[in-house]
């Protein structure tokens, strides 16, 4: 498409050879409301799909699908008796929680990987770049946070749990980035008031078995099972 | 706060002491009731929680883990799954030592060692002022044409089995039974069911407008001396409900004996035999012996009503 | 009236008055802390506070409960993040007044306005509990085990509509919750549902252990998978005072957002953001300058932060009266009610009711201390919300220990909370709501309960609808969902017309 270009150039230069007259002063207009922002609450819950969903849904999926393959032995349906007098009897039997589930769960399932599509499809005609290796990258870096919660889970029982507590609290400061001082002092400082909190006043129960412990005298030994 | 400090110098003071072991009990204790709360042996088990505070200034709670309809065997479970020190003790009834081992739950014979019994229930069958029936025999009679819905707290229960198998020995069936985890006043209103099994603690505050057809146990509860008991009325056996202590097997018999002493005190205590005058229940203490020569006797008139029902 | 000073007397107690201190407190700075909310803070307490008395720890987790809100308010107005997810909708009005150099007058109007919520709810509490308390036990002789089964089904119907525009997602995570409850050993019945024979399942998933993964421990991935935000800088000059008045100058908005607060609290399944959506959209329609909304406009942050201050007292009041939690913070506090020995339902005001009194007493209370220090204290916790995402979330995830493991002493259940923040953590990406998911959990258990419980007396299908509170209700779940489906035909109509 061709711009058109003002051939005619007497316009400007007509503007060119006056200068402005500015003499009134004016406050330059500001509305109110931004022209491409207006406000609307609904939009707080809008719901777009965005990477990843379809990813999920069909994860979803299947895990729908291998629930309905053992609904027969693992609900208690293979032993129904459907022919009773009072229909009572038939709505004590186990299956009936699971068979409410899976009459919500399947259609519910089934629908959302069909909207997911619908999105994709949209993405697709839109030529919209897909990002999916990333968000599963993404997915799987949390994978080591939660891979050092089981191990601080598991070194409790070895260290027992005040020093297991500070131990991981500078470890994930460390790998977090807070790599100063100052940062470690606080973070082993706010780790030691959450143990005095909770298990010395609030004597929440922590695994007994402490490795650590057994090689302190017995009264020690005894002292710091309770209260650490 | 003040127990904290209290616990923690004692403990301190015990360091530098030189004894050789921490005697029981060194934490705080629990006792778990497997029934929602309200009933007689949460009411009790709490007294015995409050006493233990005083007693050995260590913290004590009573937590409840009702089953949902399933009786008290899943509560049973975590008392199974704490350690046997002494720090989780349950608060059973008659049913999970006899029938907890023959309903293949992880439940066996030796799982938990009494520490003692101290409540007989006052257990009847209960129904509404309006009923066209006022004791089993009229029951029966109604039940012929009529559809009648029994509550009750479990199907594998004492108290249940026992009803039904009095309504067999009567020649009547009952409709259709639900169960549930509490059987109260609200249960007989809202038309639920229409006779339900319960205990009077359950049903006191309505106990003047309704009717109570029996009572399951070997003698009349004092409070209702005109109620015959389920015995007399359809010539099955007398077993009685009770409530007792217990904790897993292996704790050791130190540990027993305290915790026997402290319940024994306040079962004995005043607090405790009021209530049983004002209910009509039995509280008393049993200690270990007796406890489990009668869980022996309670089995045998168990399998009593089980041949009964076949 | 006795019970009111009997409840009142309870509360007069050291360790109630300094529970009552923490929970204010304490609410608040959780509160303002975005990134931790009262969910997270109440199901990691909630094993902690089994060997304080029944009352203190009540007071406690009802403390952080009722004051969440208020914190939330802080760095929604000074740096346009909402504290708690509740307080999403005062950003857009609280926020631009900041922007104009008016943040205290927005700090105080928040204030002000949630206390009027906060009492508004409390005292309707109250007003029924004397009114209609004596009543409650007949009242409860119509809410049989049928009619707290249709209870919770409408409560599960609504929440599920609630979710306009991503009804799939929210009847899936519903499903799923409500399978997780069914999976265990029934031990009566010799049925395993869905144990795969593995032992740890037959025990069944605990509710505490699946909320502390799913709301926490994923929120401490995001936190920890995400960046340090670098928020504007705050300064709070002059007085905080101003505002406090200025609510007076709008009496109807305020009472409209606080009825429909109270009102959406007190129905199961909805919760504090329909609440606020309502009243925002009323008050953007009954006032003069409706262009003002979302750039400053007082009567939009009163709206917001009335209604969501309105809903904790008046949720309190289905899950004391039936027994049916209206929503998520209120069904992790009827365990707590049970470890106190109260047991919820129509029978409460025959056996506890001085205890009513005095919860309700004491959310009054904590309203009021609340008040007090925040117009004193706003300086200092406007320093607190900038502590850094990614510190926060390494004690989140240190703090999600406590609550799991104290459950049950079991480290299978560490590992199933870390397999469920994981599963939180995807649905928070892709924002799928966790709500349902909980809520699936509470109420579908107590569906089946009350539908094995009340099997007995059904003869025919009709039995299940042929009693008053029942029929009512089920009928009012097939109106609910005949509108949705007549808007949603009716918009497709039009969006193709």
């Amino acid at each position: 498409m061709k711009i058109r270009v003002f051939e005619n150039d007497n316009i400007l230069s007509s503007i060119k050879d006056k200068p402005l007259n500015i003499k009134t002063i004016s406050k330059k207009f500001v509305s109110k409301i931004p022209k491409d922002k207006k406000f609307k609450v609904e939009n707080l819950f809008e719901f777009k799909r965005v990477t990843g969903d379809l990813t999920l849904s069909i994860i979803f999926l299947m895990l729908v699908s291998f629930l309905l393959i053992s609904f027969n032995t693992e609900s208690g349906w293979d032993g129904r008796e459907l022919s009773q007098k009072r229909v009572g009897k038939i709505l004590k039997q186990q299956w009936v929680g699971p068979l409410i589930c899976m009459v919500i769960l399947v259609p519910a399932t089934i629908y959302n990987l069909y909207q997911s599509t619908i999105q994709l499809n949209i993405n697709k005609r839109l030529r919209m770049p897909s990002r999916i290796k990333h968000e599963l990258f993404q997915w799987l870096k949390s994978l080591e946070f939660i891979f050092y919660f089981l191990i601080y889970t598991n070194i409790i029982t070895i260290f027992g749990y005040l020093i297991s507590t500070v131990i991981f609290a500078i470890f994930l400061t460390t790998r977090l980035g807070y790599r100063s001082l100052e940062w470690i002092l606080r973070s082993a400082i706010a780790a030691f008031i959450i143990v005095i909190i909770f298990r010395s006043i609030l004597q929440i129960k922590t695994p007994v078995n402490i490795w650590l412990y057994k090689f302190l005298p017995q009264n020690f030994e005894v002292f710091m099972k309770i209260y650490f | 706060m003040k127990k904290f400090i209290i616990a923690f110098l004692t403990t301190f003071t015990l360091m530098f002491s030189g004894s050789a072991n921490a005697e029981y009990p060194s934490g705080p204790v629990q006792f778990l009731v497997p029934w929602p709360p309200g009933d007689f042996e949460d009411i009790l088990t709490r007294m015995i929680a409050e006493e233990w505070k005083v007693e050995t200034g260590m913290p004590a709670s009573v937590v409840n883990r009702p089953g949902g309809g399933d009786g008290p065997f899943p509560g049973a479970l975590e008392v199974l799954d704490a350690p046997a020190d002494g720090s989780v003790i349950g608060s059973f009834v008659i049913g999970v030592p006899i029938i907890g081992p023959r309903i293949g739950i992880g439940i066996e014979q030796d799982s938990f060692e009494p520490i003692g019994v101290f409540v007989t229930y006052p257990f009847v069958l209960a129904a509404s002022g309006d009923a066209p029936y006022s004791n089993l025999k009229e029951l029966a009679a109604h039940a012929q044409n009529n559809d009648v819905i029994l509550g009750h707290f479990g199907e594998g229960l004492i108290p249940t089995k026992a009803t039904l198998a009095a309504a067999k020995k009567l020649g009547f069936e009952f409709a259709d039974s639900s169960a549930y985890d509490m059987l109260d006043c609200n249960s007989l209103a809202s038309g639920d069911a229409d006779v339900i099994n319960t205990t009077l603690a359950l049903i006191e505050p309505c106990l003047s407008d309704i009717k109570i057809l029996t009572n399951i146990g070997v003698e009349r509860i004092s409070k209702l001396p005109d109620v015959p008991t389920i015995s007399e009325q359809s010539g099955i056996n007398d077993l009685e409900l009770w409530n007792g202590l217990f904790v897993k097997k292996g704790t050791p018999q130190d540990v027993k004996d305290k915790i026997a002493a402290i319940s024994k005190k306040t079962m004995l205590g005043e607090k405790a035999q009021t209530l049983a005058k004002e209910t009509g229940a039995r509280i008393y203490w049993e200690g270990e012996s007796e406890s489990i020569a009668r869980i022996a006797s309670d089995t045998v008139k168990f399998d009593e009503l089980n041949a009964i029902l076949q | 009236m006795d019970a009111f000073y009997l409840g009142l007397s309870n509360l007069m107690n050291f360790q109630v008055i300094v529970a009552i201190l923490i929970g204010a407190v304490g609410g608040v700075v959780i509160g303002a802390v975005p990134g931790i909310g009262p969910a997270i803070a109440i199901a990691i307490l909630l094993p902690a506070t089994i060997f304080l008395d029944d009352l203190v720890s009540l007071v406690l987790l009802l403390g952080i409960y009722g004051s969440a809100m208020y914190g939330g308010a802080i760095p929604a107005i000074l740096i346009n993040t909402p504290g708690t997810p509740v307080n999403a909708l005062t950003t857009y009005d609280g926020y631009s007044m900041t922007k104009n150099g008016e943040a205290p007058r927005a700090l105080s109007l928040a204030y002000s306005s949630s206390f009027f919520g906060g009492c508004f709810s409390i005292s309707v509490a109250l007003i029924c509990l004397i009114a209609f308390g004596p009543y409650l036990k007949d009242f409860g002789a119509l809410f049989g085990q049928r009619d707290i089964f249709m209870a919770a089904a409408l409560g599960s119907v609504l929440l599920i509509l609630a979710h306009r525009q991503n009804m799939a997602i929210a009847a899936m995570l519903f499903a799923v919750g409500f399978l997780i409850t069914m999976v265990g050993r029934q031990t009566t019945k010799k049925v395993d549902r869905f144990t795969f024979d593995i032992e740890y399942l037959a025990s069944g998933f605990n509710l505490i252990v699946v909320i502390v993964g799913i709301f926490a421990l994923s929120q401490a991935l995001n936190l920890m998978n995400g960046k340090d935000s670098d928020p504007p800088e705050a300064k709070l000059i002059g007085g905080l005072f101003r505002g406090l008045a200025e609510l007076k100058n709008y009496p109807a908005v305020a009472f409209i957002s606080a009825s429909f607060g109270t009102v959406m609290g007190i129905i199961p399944g909805v919760g504090e953001f329909v609440a606020q959506f309502f009243s925002y959209s009323t008050a953007r329609s009954l006032s003069k300058t409706p262009t003002q909304f979302g750039y400053g406009a007082p009567e939009g942050l009163i709206a917001c932060e009335t209604s969501n201050n309105a809903v904790p007292a008046a949720a309190m009041i289905p899950l004391l009266a039936i027994g049916v939690p209206g929503e998520a913070l209120t069904a992790m506090m009827m365990v707590v009610f049970f470890d106190a020995g109260i047991k919820p339902g129509p029978d409460i005001f025959d056996t506890a009711p001085d205890f009513l009194f005095s919860l309700f007493i004491a959310l009054l209370f904590v309203n009021i201390l609340v008040v007090i220090t925040l117009l004193f204290t706003s300086r200092f916790i406007a320093t607190i919300i900038y502590i850094p995402n990614k510190f926060l979330g390494a004690f989140v995830m240190i703090l999600a220990f406590v609550g799991v493991f104290s459950i049950r002493n079991n480290f299978m259940d560490c590992a199933f909370a870390a397999g469920f923040g994981f599963l939180g953590y995807i649905l928070r990406r892709l924002n799928w709501p966790l709500v349902p998911i909980v809520l699936g959990m509470v109420l579908g258990q107590i569906m089946i309960e009350k539908l094995t419980a009340g099997a007995g007396k059904i003869k025919y299908w009709v039995d299940l609808v042929n009693r008053p509170v029942s029929g009512f209700l089920s009928l009012t779940i097939f109106l609910v969902i005949l509108g949705t489906l007549i808007s949603y035909i009716y918009n497709n109509y039009k969006k193709r017309n």
